[in-house]
């Protein structure tokens, strides 16, 4: 499946702790405080209106599944940039041990990982977003 | 091999000598961590962030040794390297103590000792890795959660 490539923006933070929570298993428990807007895609209430679902009260385990699956099986280099992004997420492994472990720099490991996590946000997002409506 | 031999450490810009294939690794993992940096201090440019490495490899492996977790070795290399650093006082207090304690002869085995140490347990961690993310790979593509969890995840 090809489409246009977007640049998602999320945060970083909030994305560690979208996989961790995934590996805790407690992902799918997560709401959002307020209630889901309805008819508004991806928001919820806050006392100042309509405001962006967390990333963590938007994704179910399921879909997280679903994305690191696609990753695995993509053409090179995803599922090796997809097991980096697993190690660092989860095992908080330093990215200086994946860098030794592949025969290259830090900063070239710094950015597997990133594009890594750009990735499987667009994957992500795209799935249930009306980003991939749009530019999809 | 022509090894300068003190019993103690004093601070202050010094030579000491490094068995060649350590030199030679401390630089790679200058570049590996892209440390190389201008020197503002008697030091010249690339010999700067080599000594600050070094520093910090030889004060971990020393507070380490005091705690009682390592077993000193000896220690011997065809040919050295002469390497000048500055020492400071703090850190030649703490190297002080271990060759006081008998972990090292003097600074060159205590420096050789430490960076001998530390590319042993970078190797065996890059092995371990290794493995692991061709496994995280194979159990990806699997759909085999469980078993990435129970490798990755401590909680």
């Amino acid at each position: 499946m090809s489409y246009p490539r977007f640049v998602p923006l999320y945060d970083h933070k909030e994305l560690e702790k979208l996989l961790s929570l995934w590996a805790a298993g407690s992902l799918d428990s997560i709401a959002s405080p307020h209630g889901v807007a309805v008819g508004v895609e991806d928001c919820d209430y806050s006392p100042q209106g309509f405001r962006p679902m967390s990333l963590l009260s938007r994704y179910t385990s399921e879909e997280v599944e679903l994305v690191l699956f696609e990753m695995a099986i993509a053409p090179a280099p995803w599922p090796q940039y997809t097991a980096i992004l697993i190690a660092k997420s989860l095992a908080k492994t330093p990215l200086s041990d994946l860098a030794r472990s592949l025969g290259v720099d830090c900063s070239l490991v710094q950015g597997y990982y990133s594009q890594a996590q750009d990735e499987f946000m667009r994957r992500l997002m795209r799935r249930t977003s009306s980003v991939g409506g749009i530019y999809g | 091999m022509g090894r300068k031999r003190t019993t103690s450490v004093t601070h202050g810009t010094r030579y000491v000598a490094i068995a060649d294939y350590l030199k030679h690794r401390i630089d790679q993992e200058v570049d590996f961590y892209n440390m190389r940096v201008r020197s503002l201090d008697d030091e010249a440019e690339t010999v700067s962030s080599v000594a600050a490495l070094i520093r910090t490899i030889c004060s971990s492996y020393s507070l380490r040794f005091l705690e009682g977790w390592i077993e000193p070795y000896a220690i011997e290399s065809e040919s050295d390297v002469q390497f000048s650093m500055h020492i400071d006082r703090q850190s030649s207090g703490l190297w002080n103590s271990v060759i006081r304690a008998g972990g090292a002869t003097d600074l060159h085995h205590l420096i050789n000792l430490s960076l001998a140490d530390y590319f042993d347990r970078e190797d065996q961690r890059a092995i371990l890795w290794c493995d692991r993310l061709i496994i995280i790979e194979q159990q990806l593509a699997a759909q085999d959660w469980e078993s990435i969890k129970e490798l990755l995840y401590v909680g």
